[in-house]
């Protein structure tokens, strides 16, 4: 039988084994997420009075009495294009990812000092935890110079799976204590009023939100996102279990765009960490892409990218007058040229999470095999 | 890094997440933390919410609504409406210095120990913020002759059951920035 410790070791040490290949390609993706989607940027903050400092109660920031200069937001955000481009390449990934993390915490830190924090930390948490798991360790310049060895950690997937599930246990907790199981109130249609009234979020499928008017549906959703959130942090134990939370979450995401048009896109990126990456790395593999992968990763190559896009990314973010969270030439695109709502590039980020998700569910359901990287240790399959 | 210190780190950082979340649901949100929004209140359908709606006023006693987006470099309606929330309002007025004394206590023994946070706002921060307020509409309305701006609070009631939940909003108060000494 085994000891209550060899359980937790096995839940940190061996849950969510991924390979060298799986951990370099989630590098490479987490990069390209935020160079395609936009890289933060801060220097929008300094057009603003001292006046408006506002920083959380419980935070290093009420030590300050106003938001930094531009050139230091301007420092904290060419910091963070750059670290970027550097981690998709994978030069020296560790110190980049750790210096990554702490370009975003430190410019959302100011960010957040107007009186409301946006919960997006896993934008910062993700390199922060990944550095130590060695993902430069493949498909990287680290990998090529030799810089880094082809042993992987695992847990620092583990402590991310442990980080969300709590995230969503915080959120679930309060409203469990909070009255949303009452089957007289319908949480989720006053927040949905509240949004659409207020913070006028009235696009996408809100209008058909606002002519429903069944209490059971309405009721429905009261009950499944507490226990979506409240039992999230019980799948941890099992792999398997954790990964159809993730796709629930997924689900769940794509419903809160459509009726709130509330994008928590950054978490589809965290959710990706989770999939059969055995099947992905096959599927490239089938295709020769892994090889065209490990041409591209050269130093011409982050010379070329890294000189243009820290050059657009410069332009931009001195030339622009509005305030701009996310700056990539994708947005420039879209956004400026375009026209387009900002809310059409979190519904692509969602719905590709959830493409990737449906897909993984029906590889796993076809092949009737374990849905991990088939180390999971014995006892969480009885 | 070692098995053990890997153990530690996890007791750690779990410990860490449940006193952020004592701290989110006793006192106030730390930042950082592992938190989600909870959304845990149930709005009434029958309890009023407000909007707020910016007016310049002119020498010639004209006035003209400003849309917040633009009076905000184009930042979202989520935000400011809370720097609106945060600062244009009697009960929290960027006008007044010592709008919200925030102090953090605690007991050392038998000794009692306050920490000032977040110095409250100066004179010369509030003359900073009226200049950048007069600056901003001059930019937008192209105009020199802004006497003051009013931020009007507006209360609606939202019915569900009604197509037009909105249409009729009352003015419950009038905050009031004004540009002449």
């Amino acid at each position: 039988m085994a000891t209550r410790s060899n359980i937790f070791d096995k839940i940190i040490f061996d849950s969510f084994q991924l390979t060298p290949e799986s951990l370099g390609l989630y590098r490479i993706l987490y990069a390209l997420f935020l160079l395609i989607f936009g890289v933060p940027n801060f220097t929008w903050i300094s057009r603003f009075p001292d006046v408006f400092y506002n920083p959380p109660l419980l935070s290093l920031h009420t030590f300050f009495s106003g938001f930094p200069s531009y050139w230091f937001l301007l420092l904290v955000s060419l910091g963070t294009c750059i670290s970027t481009v550097l981690l998709l390449f994978g030069y020296k990934t560790r110190l980049t990812s750790i210096l990554l993390a702490l370009f975003i915490f430190t410019g959302k830190s100011f960010a957040y000092s107007f009186g409301k924090i946006d919960h997006d930390f896993l934008i910062w948490i993700i390199p922060l935890v990944m550095s130590f798991s060695n993902w430069g360790a493949a498909y990287s310049l680290d990998a090529k110079l030799k810089h880094q060895d082809r042993v992987v950690q695992n847990w620092p997937v583990v402590l991310l799976a442990l980080i969300l599930s709590f995230a969503m246990f915080s959120a679930g907790l309060p409203k469990l204590l909070g009255g949303w199981l009452d089957i007289s109130t319908h949480a989720v249609r006053g927040h949905f009023l509240r949004e659409f009234y207020v913070n006028e979020r009235q696009d996408l499928l809100a209008p058909f939100f606002l002519n429903l008017n069944s209490a059971l549906v309405w009721e429905f959703f009261d009950y499944a996102g507490v226990f979506l959130e409240v039992f999230f942090i019980f799948a941890i134990i099992r792999p398997n279990l954790f990964r159809f939370f993730v796709i629930c979450a997924i689900f769940f995401h794509v419903f809160n765009y459509l009726m709130l048009n509330i994008a928590f896109s950054i978490n589809i990126i965290l959710y990706l960490l989770f999939v059969d990456w055995g099947m992905i790395i096959s599927k490239l593999r089938k295709h020769r892409m892994l090889l065209s992968i490990e041409r591209a990763i050269n130093f011409r190559s982050l010379l070329i990218v890294g000189l243009l896009y820290t050059s657009f990314y410069l332009i931009y973010i001195t030339a622009t007058e509005s305030v701009t969270f996310n700056v990539s030439p994708l947005r420039f695109v879209l956004e400026d040229l375009m026209n387009l709502d900002s809310l059409i590039f979190s519904g692509i980020v969602i719905f590709l999470g959830l493409i990737v998700a449906v897909l993984n569910l029906i590889h796993f359901v076809s092949k009737k095999k374990d849905f991990s990287d088939s180390t999971i240790p014995k006892y969480m399959h009885n | 890094m070692k098995k053990s210190s890997v153990r530690w780190l996890f007791v750690l950082v779990v410990l860490l997440l449940f006193t952020e979340l004592l701290l989110a649901l006793k006192l106030t949100e730390p930042f950082p933390a592992i938190i989600y929004p909870s959304f845990a209140d149930i709005p009434s359908f029958n309890s009023p919410i407000q909007k707020p709606r910016i007016v310049a006023f002119f020498h010639n006693q004209d006035s003209i609504e400003i849309d917040k987006e633009d009076f905000f470099y184009n930042m979202s309606n989520v935000y400011n409406n809370v720097v609106l929330l945060e600062n244009f309002n009697t009960e929290n007025s960027f006008q007044v210095s010592s709008k919200d004394v925030r102090e953090l206590q605690a007991t050392i023994g038998t000794r009692s120990m306050s920490f000032d946070l977040n110095e409250t706002r100066n004179a010369a921060q509030i003359e900073e913020g009226k200049i950048w307020i007069a600056n901003t509409l001059k930019n937008i309305l192209k105009r020199d002759d802004i006497i003051r701006v009013e931020v009007q609070w507006y209360s609606y009631n939202i019915s569900p059951n009604e197509d037009e939940a909105l249409e009729q909003g009352e003015l419950v108060e009038k905050y009031v920035v004004s540009f002449i000494n």
